[in-house]
């Protein structure tokens, strides 16, 4: 019989430690939530990551190896190595790195080892698109159109494509991250690309397996957040809208969904479906269904993420439910600890992505944060991955923050956004704090109503580099205020006395 | 010690001034002999690199640094890369004559590309300049004959000092 261990939180769970199979914000989540439950917690973390946050907060922290993320996060065997010398008998694996590796799940249970995650058989299932789909439509749950399971050859690609309709996107089975993905407008295209993805769906994923749907150009990206328990209970918290999105990577995301607001007919069957696909597959623990969606507002399955995501946040500001401890308490045999007629989603919540980045480019920034302001506040929760006075690793996420603000209103939790931007200040790096501020403040995003391609079509509004520091009304005084920073004579060293600002808190 | 001075935009004289308790500020706006500051530096710390700016009635953190090779000034809320700045002013082409080249900050010639007499292209480099620890590459601003280099290499500048004057090209 498993040992069930009673802890200080009031909490009874089979397992005692939790160690943190991941980096960053994401880890520093876990630690957390796992130290509220009154578990013990372990860190695991590389070269780069000696001074990062998560290593510093949790109980202890195994070296597991060089910056390369193949070398440290990305090896099971020494994560399971820093298990063992620590005793951990529960793993978290975040987002990324391992966190839908089915191996991976089946070698914790092996170690005897609880992996606060759905099944590797779920993992399995919803890792493969083809068999996602097909498992989906079986649920009853409404797929893009495209063809049934692997493309035998061009000739059948062809056949597919004319069924459905150009443009259409070929896509690798075993794929994921934006690889093994092309968009065809014509048949010329589609010739031009099948050998293409065939081969990078082999060299890439190891699985020559490609198919083909229907491509939907600038859809909304709306996704429901599931949580289900190991006794068939299984529940939705609403709906997340993440269309603010560039190279396939979202920055901005929100709950509800803007683009529902005033639809609950439509929301209300995005969530069944969703629910029903989740229990059909038997579903256990915290997973994300992503759904495409037009502009009539129909709705088309697009992937399951078997594991937590990046913008949890935003779902767990308006359903007041701390989605990762409901992780660890599921992994625990938990019933959930709420009823869906119980959830209610109150006011409105917003997530900004705050990277080290390029504002015009987006290419990545990387370097060292000497100073880091970070907002406050009422209804603003800050889930930083970086403490000041560290540097931004360049083999991972150059993130820095996730910075939410909840409203009562979608009004009210864009206005606090904003407000939260303006407090946020990184010295040392270029950020995306700027680019943020304009999306927020752009009619296309406040209208509620913006696609995919809301970053692309008015990148010229929003990578402005004109801007000018707030309370420099002209380029006049901003001119003056450089020339005055440029006179050397102007570097007067500053005396004894400390800095009046606070600059610290994560 | 000597007061700086420089041009902007509007080309009235502007007083950089070192006040008595060390800090600095600009005087002198509008031609008025006005002795309220409009722009005060309270206090540079070198090694947060910080600047605590008054600007007219709002007091301001700003952080100057270097990122990949480029100066960047950042405040809460936002960031600029100083050297995708246009520096220098008065290079449009108005009424059929090329205004002279001036330098907008202080600055130390670096190198200069062009002699007198030299015919030169819109976009072809000029001057380089280093200004905030940075090289700023100065261009043609159209297709032009150089009049007169009014600087040379090693030269320290001030704002406002004319570095290159046009003529017509034909």
């Amino acid at each position: 019989m498993t040992p069930v261990y009673l802890h200080a939180s009031g909490v009874t769970l089979p397992f005692k430690k939790v160690l943190i199979a991941n980096r960053g914000e994401i880890a520093v989540r876990v630690i957390r939530a796992a130290k509220e439950l009154g578990l013990k917690t372990v860190a695991v973390y590389s070269e780069a990551d000696k001074n990062s946050p998560h290593a510093l907060l949790a109980d202890e922290a195994v070296h597991i190896g060089e910056a390369e993320a193949k070398k440290s996060y990305l090896a099971p065997e020494k994560i399971m190595a820093a298990c063992k010398a620590t005793g951990a008998d529960a793993l978290h694996p975040g987002f990324g790195f391992l966190s839908e590796n089915a191996e991976f799940a089946r070698t914790c249970a092996k170690n005897e080892i609880t992996f606060i995650g759905p099944s590797p058989e779920a993992m399995d299932l919803m890792g493969d698109k083809l068999s996602a789909r097909a498992a989906m439509k079986k649920a009853g749950v409404p797929i893009v159109p495209g063809s049934d399971g692997a493309l035998k050859d061009l000739a059948e690609a062809k056949k597919v494509a004319k069924e459905i309709g150009f443009p259409i996107i070929l896509k690798a089975a075993a794929g994921g991250g934006g690889k093994g993905m092309r968009v065809a407008q014509n048949d010329r295209e589609l010739e031009n690309f099948f050998e293409t993805v065939q081969r990078e769906a082999l060299n890439f994923f190891n699985d020559g397996s490609v198919f083909l749907e229907r491509y939907a150009q600038n859809p909304h990206h709306i996704e429901v957040q599931i949580l289900a328990d190991s006794h068939g209970n299984v529940c939705h918290l609403f709906e997340r809208e993440c269309s603010v999105q560039r190279r396939h990577q979202k920055v901005i995301e929100e709950a509800p969904a803007p683009f529902l607001i005033g639809h609950d007919e439509i929301r209300e069957k995005l969530f069944q479906v969703a629910v029903q696909g989740a229990k059909r597959i038997g579903y256990v623990n915290a997973g994300t269904m992503e759904f495409v969606m037009d502009g009539e507002r129909n709705f088309y399955f697009l992937e399951m993420n078997t594991r937590i995501q990046v913008e949890h946040p935003v779902t767990e500001m308006i359903t007041g439910i701390d989605i990762v401890k409901e992780q660890i308490l599921i992994a625990g045999g938990h019933k959930l600890s709420f009823t869906q007629q119980e959830l209610k989603a109150n006011g409105h919540a917003i997530e900004c992505r705050l990277y080290a980045e390029n504002p015009h480019t987006f290419l990545p920034s990387p370097g060292p944060v000497k100073e880091l302001l970070l907002p406050g506040g009422p209804f603003v929760r800050v889930d930083a991955a970086m403490l000041p006075g560290q540097t931004i690793p360049l083999e991972y996420d150059p993130m820095i923050a996730k910075l939410c603000a909840w409203g009562r209103s979608r009004q009210e939790s864009m206005n606090r956004m904003a407000r939260a931007l303006g407090e946020t200040g990184v010295a040392g790096c270029l950020t995306n704090i700027e680019f943020l501020r304009r999306a927020l403040a752009h009619q296309v995003f406040r209208g509620g109503n913006y696609t995919t391609g809301f970053i692309e079509a008015e990148k010229k509004a929003l990578a402005d580099p004109a801007a000018l520091p707030p309370g420099i009304e002209t380029e006049e005084e901003f001119r003056e205020l450089i020339a005055l920073l440029a006179s050397s004579e102007a570097k007067v060293p500053l005396a004894s006395e400390p800095a009046p600002w606070r600059t610290t808190h994560v | 010690m000597s007061d700086k001075s420089y041009v902007p935009a509007s080309g009235e004289q502007i007083q950089v001034k070192k006040s008595a308790d060390g800090s600095h500020f600009v005087e002198g706006r509008g031609g008025q002999s006005t002795h309220k500051p409009a722009l005060q530096l309270e206090r540079i710390d070198h090694q947060t690199q910080r600047v605590l700016a008054t600007f007219k009635n709002a007091r301001r953190l700003f952080w100057v640094f270097e990122s990949r090779g480029k100066r960047v000034l950042s405040w809460p809320g936002g960031s600029i890369e100083l050297d995708s700045l246009d520096l220098t002013e008065g290079t449009g082409n108005s009424a059929g004559k090329l205004k002279p080249l001036k330098l907008t900050m202080p600055g130390k010639v670096v190198a200069v590309k062009v002699k007198q007499g030299d015919l030169v292209e819109a976009s072809q480099p000029l001057i380089v300049v280093e200004a905030m620890k940075m090289e700023n590459l100065l261009m043609a601003p159209a297709r032009a004959k150089i009049a007169k280099v009014h600087v040379a290499t090693g030269d320290r500048l001030e704002s406002g000092t004319i570095l290159i004057t046009f003529e017509a090209a034909d």
